[in-house]
């Protein structure tokens, strides 16, 4: 069975400049990863490539998911096949209703597997019993999209997209940032509540403290575009204890 | 044969009924005459400055035959149905309401009385933005003088539908709206092309609030691809009346819609609501002036544009606070989003303050879509296209917020594959 993400040799530049320099790293089902690393070591750009956000220019390499040419396909056709981005920063969509675009979005999906789309009652019921786990106001599916949300609001409507769309690879970027405590352990309930054998993680963070409530199987530490660590979940441990001051001593010729 | 000579044929015939009245005689001649005097505008007048009207000038307008039963689609309920600038009463149905009375202009003029006369004035009309008011004065045959008594209320949308470019190939259509105190209506006009040969339509509709009286007010345009529609649309406000306009350009080769609002007494308020959309080949203008003339007025503006292919849109709002207009609270935005390298819009909002103890804002913007906003549908499977889709009607959405709930279907389904066509 082929690894459900296999990244060889990836160079990808932004503005000509070259961000991701010869990047490696597989994810095979089942499996929670994160990448760790400083600002501007390319934890962002990894993620905006895989979901295929335009002005990323891929220099050279090949991302293949579940056995298929990832970097040939359009945005929408990734998101189809099971691959979802968790933003960093969601964006606000004034006028667009969340019960319009949850719709849309769901009956995209279905209909790439073959399965019928929901019309707008069946979509109801079973959107209704997702917010209910997640504790999601009644009130979401007629506002705008995350317009008006504050920070902790649109992290967990990001996580609430991805129980509905029940996607097999997950990319979340930054998903702990700007969350308060209490913010961080619903984001993380929802997060491991869709740990599952047919599903696999990849986690980009800057701290370990998302880490400390969903415990990753692989860790690894993203620097000047290159992943220049791997380790178990104790690797973690060691960046709080260290910071990313010696990435850069290490780097510095002797 | 160019439009100006099809209107002084018009002019003649009208001229050469001897069952017309004299006082309607003189008023036609002289209209005529200041309308001959003044020309078309030209691209010397500031007003007219983004719209050239040299396919008037050029083409001959052209009629399609009359329909011989109305088109499917029309308005339920109450409406008046307008060919060519001349009523069909058949296709047509009056509202009943106490205090509600709807004379037909044609039927007014043959009997000419006095009251008819007063509201027949467009001496405010001058200057070169105004031309077709005074064209409309010279050349109307027909029309609708909607007149509530004080304290009447109209209990169904009145629609208006004028089908355009059948029978008649230059249309001229008067609307007078005489609300008396307190009295509310709801007045929904609609313009549909019927033909894609090169007609007109000019319409000049006249409100005027009694004090605490209000007028909600919606106007549909889609007209032919290569007709030309004037409207030129004044209302006057008297002590605490309300104002409410929701505008709507959905097609139509060349569209310029005036609204006036003159907030004459305190306490007087409106809402101006618009979405004006060019596609390929069509060109829309949207000229609005509100004047602030007393105290304790406010008023609110919301446009927004959408242009497409080398389609070209104008927007030009004014507000005018005059002296003595203290406590006005004035806010106007403009928003619009081109679609293509090639669609050009130019909005202008001008705001003339000669009050001291006001609040007003103005602001406008032209972008295209957000490329953020477009990701982020496009990484939950929503396609390029349709993403655009819901990206466009979503901007749209919010010019038309507020509008009656018994309309909101009917514009949808007009709306939706307008976008789709942009």
């Amino acid at each position: 069975m082929p690894a459900m993400l296999e990244i060889k040799g990836l160079r990808v530049a932004v503005d000509g400049k070259e961000i991701l320099r010869g990047l490696d790293l597989t994810l095979n089902a089942g499996e929670v990863h994160a990448v760790m690393g400083p600002n501007g070591s390319g934890k962002s750009t990894l993620a905006n490539v895989l979901a295929g956000r335009d002005g990323y220019e891929v220099l050279a390499g090949t991302v293949t998911y579940q056995g298929q040419d990832l970097l040939a396909q359009a945005p929408e056709e990734r998101a189809r096949a099971g691959v979802f981005l968790g933003f960093q920063y969601p964006v606000e969509i004034p006028g667009l209703s969340t019960a319009v675009f949850l719709r849309a979005a769901v009956n995209a999906r279905r209909q790439h597997r073959g399965e019928e789309e929901f019309d707008a009652m069946d979509f109801l019921t079973v959107v209704k019993g997702r917010m209910k786990e997640l504790g999601i106001r009644e009130d979401f599916l007629q506002r705008a999209i995350n317009e008006g949300f504050s920070g902790g609001e649109k992290k967990r409507a990001e996580i609430f997209q991805m129980a509905l769309l029940e996607p097999e690879l997950v990319l979340l970027d930054e998903i702990d940032s700007g969350l308060d405590i209490d913010a961080l352990k619903i984001v993380s309930d929802g997060i491991n509540r869709l740990r599952a054998p047919d599903r696999a993680m990849l986690l980009v963070t800057h701290y370990r403290r998302l880490l400390d409530y969903v415990p990753p199987d692989r860790v690894h530490v993203l620097s000047g575009g290159q992943i220049v660590r791997s380790g178990g979940p104790e690797l973690a441990g060691e960046l709080e204890q260290s910071g990313y001051g010696w990435l850069h001593e290490e780097a510095a010729p002797a | 044969m160019s439009a100006l000579a099809h209107w002084q044929a018009q002019h003649a015939r009208l001229q050469a009924d001897t069952q017309t009245a004299p006082w309607l005689r003189e008023l036609r001649a002289s209209a005529w005459q200041n309308f001959e005097s003044q020309g078309l505008p030209g691209r010397r007048d500031e007003d007219w400055k983004y719209t050239r009207l040299a396919t008037l000038e050029r083409a001959q307008p052209q009629a399609a035959a009359a329909p011989q039963a109305a088109p499917d689609g029309l308005p339920d309920g109450c409406r008046l149905v307008f060919v060519g600038g001349r009523l069909v009463a058949p296709w047509s149905q009056l509202p009943t309401d106490d205090g509600v009375q709807v004379v037909r202009l044609a039927d007014a003029l043959a009997t000419g009385g006095d009251a008819l006369r007063g509201q027949l004035r467009v001496d405010d009309a001058a200057g070169p933005a105004r031309v077709f008011a005074t064209l409309n004065q010279a050349l109307f045959e027909d029309g609708m003088w909607l007149r509530l008594a004080p304290g009447a209320q109209l209990t169904q949308p009145l629609h208006i539908v004028h089908l355009g470019g059948a029978d008649n190939a230059s249309a001229h259509l008067r609307l007078l709206l005489e609300l008396g105190e307190q009295a509310e209506a709801l007045v929904v006009e609609h313009y549909l092309g019927t033909t894609d040969t090169a007609y007109h339509v000019n319409v000049l509709a006249q409100a005027q609030l009694a004090a605490g009286a209000r007028l909600r007010h919606v106007k549909v345009l889609r007209e032919g691809p290569a007709a030309v529609h004037i409207g030129d649309l004044r209302v006057h406000l008297g002590r605490d009346a309300r104002f409410d306009t929701h505008a709507l350009a959905a097609g139509g080769g060349l569209l310029r819609q005036d609204i006036d609002v003159l907030l004459q007494a305190p306490g007087a308020e409106c809402s101006l609501r618009g979405l004006y959309t060019a596609g390929n080949g069509e060109h829309v203008d949207f000229h609005t002036r509100i004047d602030h003339q007393a105290p304790h007025c406010r008023s609110e503006e919301v446009f927004k544009g959408l242009a497409g292919g080398n389609g070209r849109a104008v927007f030009n709002g004014r507000v005018h606070v005059h002296p003595g207009a203290e406590k006005t609270d004035s806010a106007m935005t403009c928003a619009n989003l081109l679609l293509s390298r090639k669609a050009e819009i130019d909005a202008k909002p001008e705001l003339e303050i000669y009050a001291d103890d006001v609040k007003c804002s103005h602001g406008a913007t032209v972008g295209q879509l957000d490329e953020a906003q477009l990701f982020y549908l496009r990484t939950r499977g929503i396609d390029e296209a349709t993403a655009r889709g819901l990206l466009m009607a979503a901007f749209a959405r919010d010019a038309l917020s507020g509008l009656d709930p018994r309309l909101e279907a009917a514009i949808d389904r007009l709306l939706e594959p307008r976008l789709a066509q942009l």
